[in-house]
């Protein structure tokens, strides 16, 4: 699976115009200005793919949602353990430990990941045209990439061939580093860029 | 110092004298580690998926867990080693998020069971399943295969 750069532009793109719909509501939930930029883009086999997101053996939280309907795919935000920890405490968590992340995870991770995630699969399906649903949200703090190799394998079990859209997210002001990543499975890809020629 | 030699996902690799192989972030992968303990060589693979599908066409030789098992088995022949004398260990296959419906963790590992058992490997033990990532590193001297989790 080759793109154009111009294909790869496009698709950028796209996830510029979910992100700005999604970035004012989780702005608005952490009264915070918030900023993302979309660094990267990867297409390939999965376990290029794979090799490419899984990064060390760093430890993240991570919330995770499949996306169905018109496309298949996934979301994934993903926090190392100190942006976790921060996030937990601007949310009013009070003072969380990163031994305690396990469990933090079910709370503060997963508000932002619904503003968030939810936005998304609205923008999407609204400025597409497209019918999407998607999953409850799935949460776990692990290795970095433990977690990507799950969640790469649940959308792309039959082809192996999978597209990554990779974006970086910070709350301005605070030590919060995360990363938002789209993943769409071949045909998925192929529907989204022939739906974009349109717009 | 002994040599220390890293694989990816979807990688395998042999070694012997003292070496040692390891590989991190281990999900819902497995990886199989197969031993000779009377010649001490052997190998480790990460495999990613339980099987290959007819559209895939890719060539590596450890991307699914039975493809892996086989391949490894072969390499480790290739330095020496003698099927008769291997035995296995598994580690991984685990399912990070909890209402996962997929069960791609428990699929691999049975993946390689399968085609362990039709080679007349022995098993000799099993770290599998349950929601940790694991790192894993394989001593080529002994035999000894170390997990560790993240948290």
């Amino acid at each position: 699976m080759e793109f154009s750069a111009i294909e790869i532009d496009k698709l950028k793109e796209i996830v510029n115009i979910i992100e700005g719909n999604s970035n004012t509501s989780l702005s608005k939930m952490l009264d915070k200005k918030i900023n993302m930029i979309v660094p990267n883009a990867f297409a390939g086999s999965i376990e290029k793919v794979h090799q490419k997101l899984k990064g060390d053996d760093e430890v993240v939280s991570a919330i995770f949602l499949k996306i169905h309907g018109d496309l298949n795919g996934a979301m994934l935000l993903t926090f190392c353990a100190k942006s976790a920890v921060n996030l937990a405490k601007l949310l009013g968590k009070g003072t969380v430990e990163i031994s305690d992340l396990r469990e933090f995870d079910k709370s503060a991770l997963v508000e932002v990941g619904n503003i968030l995630f939810g936005t998304s699969a609205n923008v999407l399906a609204d400025y597409l045209g497209l019918n999407i649903g998607y999953s409850v949200p799935n949460i776990a703090t692990d290795m970095q990439g433990a977690i990507m190799d799950s969640v790469l394998t649940e959308i792309e079990e039959d082809f192996g061939k999978t597209l990554a859209l990779e974006t970086d997210i910070n709350v301005e002001g605070e030590n919060i580093n995360g990363k938002v990543y789209y993943l769409f499975d071949k045909e998925s890809t192929r529907k989204l860029l022939e739906t974009i020629k349109s717009k | 110092m002994p040599e220390v030699i890293t694989i990816k996902t979807g990688e395998l690799a042999t070694a012997q004298n003292h070496a040692i192989i390891q590989t991190g972030s281990v999900g819902s992968c497995v990886v199989i580690a197969i031993y000779d303990h009377k010649a001490k060589i052997g190998g480790l693979a990460h495999a990613m998926l339980p099987t290959r599908s007819s559209k895939d066409d890719d060539d590596s030789l450890a991307k699914y867990s039975d493809e892996a098992v086989s391949n490894l088995v072969l390499e480790i022949e290739k330095i020496g080693g003698n099927r008769k004398n291997f035995v296995a260990k598994l580690v991984g296959g685990g399912a990070m998020f909890k209402n996962s419906t997929y069960q791609l963790g428990d699929k691999n590992v049975k993946s390689a069971r399968r085609v362990l058992t039709n080679l007349k490997i022995h098993i000799e033990n099993e770290d599998t399943g349950g929601n940790m990532g694991k790192s894993v590193e394989m001593n080529l001297g002994t035999g000894i295969v170390k997990v560790e989790t993240s948290l």
